[in-house]
C-alpha cells in the first residue's frame, strides 16, 4: 500500500468531486429535466409554473430537418478530421522528423494555429471569404475573373471545413512527432542494414510502432469533431445559408440561445451526449487502441 | 449664535435655490413633494429644519452602456445625481442589452437579487419578469411623486402597458420607428424617384441592379425582422396585423410572399443569405447599396447625413394598410422593483433616480432627434439633415403599430426568421413559414 492513511487522499479528491458535481453532473441532470418542460427562458421564475410536455421535444427531434443536416455535417466532419487532421499531421511529422535542420521551426509553424483563438481565425477567414471585397475575390478580380460566392449552399460546408481542419493539424502533428521521437534509432539502423529503404521503413516501422499514438489521435479527432462550434459559428452564423452549415454544437446553441427555445436546446444537448458516447465506443471498438497486434 | 444660525439658513437657502435651478428632478413642486436633495420641513416651533437623503446604495441597471448612443448622456445623469445626492451611492450595472444580458437579468430576478431600478423592455420579451410580479405600478409611483411621467404622451403609456395584465409599470423615455433609409445621391445619379410606392421601388431595384449597385442591403439570415414586419403590416389592416391568429391569414401570406418577388427581381446582394447585419449595414453606409430598411437607432451610424433620407415603406396596389401606418412605438422604460419600494430610503432614492432619467429635459437629451419622444418636443433644435428627414418621416406616422415579435414568443418569431431564406428562395411557402411560427407560439 502506497498510502496507509486514506483521509489525505479524500481531502484532495473531494474538491474536484464537488466541482464536477456542481458544474457538470448537476447541470447535466437538470438539462435532462428541462427537456421535458416548455421553457421560454433558461431561468425558472418563482411563482411561474412550467408546462410539462413529456416527450414532445424528443418526437420533434426525429422530425426536425435541421437536426438531420447537423448530424450529417458532424459525421462528415469526423471523417474529414481523421483523413485531413490526423492524416496530414502524420505525413508532416514523418517529413519533419526526417530533416536534421529546422525541425524546431516547423514544429512552431505547424503548432501556431492551435494557439490562435478560434474567434480570431473565424474572423480572418470570414474576411477571406467575403463576397464584397474579400481577399479571395480580390485575387480573382485581379486575375480578371468573376467573384465567387464562397459561402453559397454548394460551397459553404467545404469552405468552413478548411479552417476547422487546418487549425488543428498542428495539435496532432506535435503528438505524432513526439511519438516518432520515442521510437528507438537502433530499430531503423537494423532495418537499414537489412536493406530497408526510407519509404519502406515508414510503412513497416514508423506507422506500426505509432499505432497507440495514432489510435489516441483518431479518438480525439472524432470526438473533437462532435464539439466543433466556434469556427463555423463565426464564419456562417445560424447555419447560414439556409441552415445548411449547422453542426450539432451550433444547432444546439442556435436553438437555445438565438431562438430562446431552451427546452428543445436541452433535448439536442442530450442527443449530442448520446451520439458522443456511441461514437467514442464505436471508435474504440474499431481501432482497438489497447490491443497488441 | 444667532449670526451662525442666519449664516446656516442663508447657505441652505442658497443650496436649495441652486438645486432648484440645476437638474430636472428638483423643481419647486418636487421639493414640496420630497423630490429634491434637501428636504425642508416645518417643525413644531415654527423654525425650518433640513434633513438630507437617507444613506443608501441604489442598485441600477439600464441598457445605456457600451455602444449605445446614450451611454454618455446616461453617465452624466448618474454623475450629476451622485453630486446632488451625496448620501446615495449608485451601483450601476448597465450593460448592452443582448440575449446573455436578458438571461442574466432574469436570473437575478429569479434569485431575488433584482436591482432597485431597471430600464428594461415592456413587450413580450419582458413577460417572464412581469409574471413574477416584481415591479411597482406607475400609479403607485405617481401617488408618491406626481412629477413622474407627468408629461408622458398617452401613446407612449399605451404602448408600454404590461402584456401580462395591461397595467403600466414602466416610465417610457424614447421610442423608435422603422423606415426605409435611401442613399438619395444614388437615386439622383440614376435619375430615379424615391420609392414612395411599390412600382417606383421595383423600377429602382431594376436600375440599380443593372448598374451593379445593391438595391437593398439586407442580412436575411441574421436580421430579416423589419422586412417580415413591414411586408405583413402593409398587406393587412391594423386589426389583421396585430391579431394572433391560429392559422396564417391571407394578408400575412400575401405580404410575406413579396420577399420572393423582390429576391427574384434581384433586390438583394448575392450574399444576402450569409452576410451578417453589420456587413449589410456597411454596404449601405459605403454607398454600395441604395436602400436599407432599418430603425431610428440606425440614424446615428450613417456617415453621410447630407445625402441620406428616410422614406415610408412603399405600398403596392391592393395593400390594405392605412396610409401612415408604420412599425413604431415604445418598448422599454424605467421600472422600480418592489424590493426597493419596501425600503423607505431606497424608495425615495429610486423615485429620484427615475425622475432624473425621465424628466422632460433628460428625455429630450436621450431622444436627440432620433426615434420617437415620449414628451412634447419644443420647436427648433440643432439637428442634422438626416435627423430632420427622420423627424419628418416620424410626423407622417399616423398609425403606429408594434412589431410582430412584440406579440409573439421569441421562439416563434425566430422560427420564422430562420425560414426567411427558404421563403425568399422559394424552398418554402410563406404560408408554411407563418403557420410554423403560429404553431410554436400557440405551444409556448
Amino acid at each position: 500500500m502506497l498510502y496507509k492513511k486514506k483521509w489525505p487522499l479524500i481531502v484532495f479528491l473531494i474538491p474536484g468531486l464537488i466541482m464536477m458535481g456542481v458544474f457538470l453532473y448537476y447541470p447535466f441532470i437538470s438539462n435532462i429535466g428541462n427537456s421535458f418542460y416548455n421553457m421560454s427562458s433558461v431561468v425558472r421564475m418563482p411563482g411561474v409554473e412550467l408546462n410539462f410536455i413529456g416527450l414532445e421535444n424528443y418526437k420533434n427531434l426525429f422530425k426536425d430537418p435541421y437536426i438531420k443536416i447537423a448530424l450529417k455535417n458532424s459525421f462528415l466532419m469526423m471523417i474529414l478530421t481523421v483523413i485531413f487532421q490526423v492524416g496530414l499531421a502524420l505525413v508532416f511529422a514523418i517529413l519533419v522528423n526526417s530533416i536534421r535542420r529546422g525541425q524546431q521551426l516547423f514544429r512552431t509553424l505547424y503548432f501556431f494555429p492551435v494557439v490562435i483563438s478560434a474567434s480570431a481565425l473565424g474572423l480572418l477567414f470570414k474576411l477571406f471569404y467575403d463576397y464584397n471585397g474579400g481577399m479571395l475575390n480580390q485575387i480573382l478580380e485581379k486575375m480578371g475573373k468573376e467573384p465567387v460566392m464562397w459561402l453559397s449552399e454548394s460551397l459553404a460546408f467545404t469552405m468552413i471545413s478548411i479552417p476547422v481542419l487546418w487549425s488543428y493539424v498542428g495539435f496532432y502533428f506535435v503528438i505524432i512527432l513526439t511519438g516518432i521521437c520515442d521510437i528507438p534509432d537502433d530499430v531503423y539502423e537494423a532495418a537499414a542494414i537489412d536493406g530497408c529503404s526510407g519509404f519502406k521503413s515508414v510503412f513497416y516501422i514508423t506507422v506500426p510502432l505509432l499505432r497507440g499514438v495514432l489510435c489516441t489521435c483518431i479518438t480525439l479527432a472524432v470526438t473533437g469533431a462532435l464539439k466543433v462550434f466556434d469556427l463555423p459559428w463565426m464564419l456562417a452564423e445560424k447555419g447560414a445559408p439556409n441552415g445548411t452549415t449547422h453542426f450539432l454544437g451550433t444547432y444546439m446553441y442556435h436553438t437555445a440561445f438565438s431562438n430562446n427555445n431552451f427546452d428543445y436546446g436541452s433535448t439536442i444537448a442530450l442527443f449530442i451526449v448520446v451520439v458522443g458516447v456511441i461514437v467514442s465506443k464505436a471508435v474504440d471498438f474499431i481501432v482497438k487502441p489497447d490491443k497488441n497486434l | 449664535m444667532r449670526k451662525t444660525k442666519k449664516a446656516i439658513a442663508l447657505m441652505l437657502a442658497f443650496g436649495l435655490t441652486m438645486s432648484m435651478m440645476t437638474g430636472c428632478g428638483s423643481s419647486d413642486e418636487q421639493t414640496t413633494n420630497n423630490g429634491g436633495n434637501t428636504e425642508t420641513t416645518e417643525t413644531t416651533d415654527g423654525t425650518e429644519e433640513t434633513s438630507e437623503d437617507e444613506a443608501c446604495t441604489l442598485n441600477v441597471v439600464t441598457m445605456m452602456a457600451g455602444e449605445d448612443a446614450n451611454t454618455d448622456n446616461y453617465n452624466k445623469v448618474v454623475e450629476q445625481f451622485q453630486k446632488d445626492h451625496p448620501n446615495i451611492t449608485i451601483e450601476d450595472n448597465s450593460a448592452t442589452a443582448d440575449n446573455d444580458w436578458k438571461v442574466q437579468i432574469e436570473a437575478d430576478f429569479s434569485m431575488d437579487n433584482e436591482p432597485d431600478v431597471i430600464q428594461y423592455f415592456t413587450d413580450k420579451s419582458a413577460e417572464n419578469i412581469l409574471k413574477a410580479d416584481k415591479f411597482v405600478t406607475l400609479e403607485e409611483m405617481q401617488a408618491e411623486n406626481p412629477e413622474i411621467a407627468k408629461n408622458t404622451s398617452d401613446v407612449a403609456l399605451e404602448q408600454t402597458k404590461s402584456p401580462v395584465d395591461g397595467k403600466n409599470y414602466a416610465v417610457p423615455t424614447t421610442g423608435y420607428w422603422e423606415g426605409l433609409f435611401c442613399n438619395k445621391d444614388l437615386f439622383d445619379k440614376y435619375n430615379l424617384e424615391l420609392p414612395t410606392d411599390w412600382d417606383k421601388l421595383e423600377t429602382a431595384v431594376k436600375t440599380f441592379k443593372e448598374n451593379d449597385i445593391v438595391p437593398v442591403a439586407l442580412a436575411m439570415n441574421d436580421v430579416p425582422n423589419y422586412w417580415i414586419e413591414f411586408l405583413m403590416m402593409t398587406a393587412s389592416t391594423t386589426d389583421e396585423f396585430v391579431q394572433i391568429p391560429e392559422k396564417a391569414p391571407k394578408s400575412w401570406v400575401e405580404g410575406l410572399s413579396k420577399i420572393k418577388d423582390l429576391y427574384d427581381l434581384g433586390a438583394f446582394s448575392k450574399d444576402v443569405a450569409t452576410v451578417d447585419n453589420e456587413m449589410a449595414q456597411n454596404t449601405f453606409k459605403d454607398k454600395k447599396a441604395a436602400m436599407i430598411l432599418e430603425g431610428s437607432w440606425f440614424l446615428n451610424g450613417v456617415p453621410d447625413t447630407e445625402n441620406t433620407v428616410v422614406c415610408a415603406f412603399p405600398r403596392w396596389d391592393g395593400a390594405k394598410s392605412e396610409e401612415g401606418t408604420a412599425i413604431s412605438g415604445y418598448s422599454s422604460g424605467f421600472y422600480i422593483t418592489k424590493k426597493a419600494w419596501e425600503d423607505p430610503a431606497k424608495k425615495k432614492a429610486a423615485l429620484e433616480f427615475v425622475l432624473a432619467n425621465t424628466c422632460d429635459k433628460q428625455i429630450l437629451t436621450y431622444w436627440g432627434g432620433n426615434g420617437a419622444c415620449s414628451v412634447p418636443v419644443p420647436e427648433g433644435g440643432d439637428f442634422n439633415p438626416l435627423q430632420v428627414s427622420g423627424a419628418k418621416y416620424a410626423e407622417t406616422i399616423k398609425n403606429p403599430v408594434g412589431p410582430t415579435d412584440s406579440r409573439m414568443t421569441p421562439e416563434a418569431f425566430n422560427g420564422l426568421k430562420d425560414n426567411m431564406v427558404a421563403i425568399a428562395t422559394g424552398k418554402m411557402s410563406a404560408e408554411k413559414g407563418i403557420n410554423n411560427m403560429l404553431k410554436i407560439n400557440s405551444q409556448k
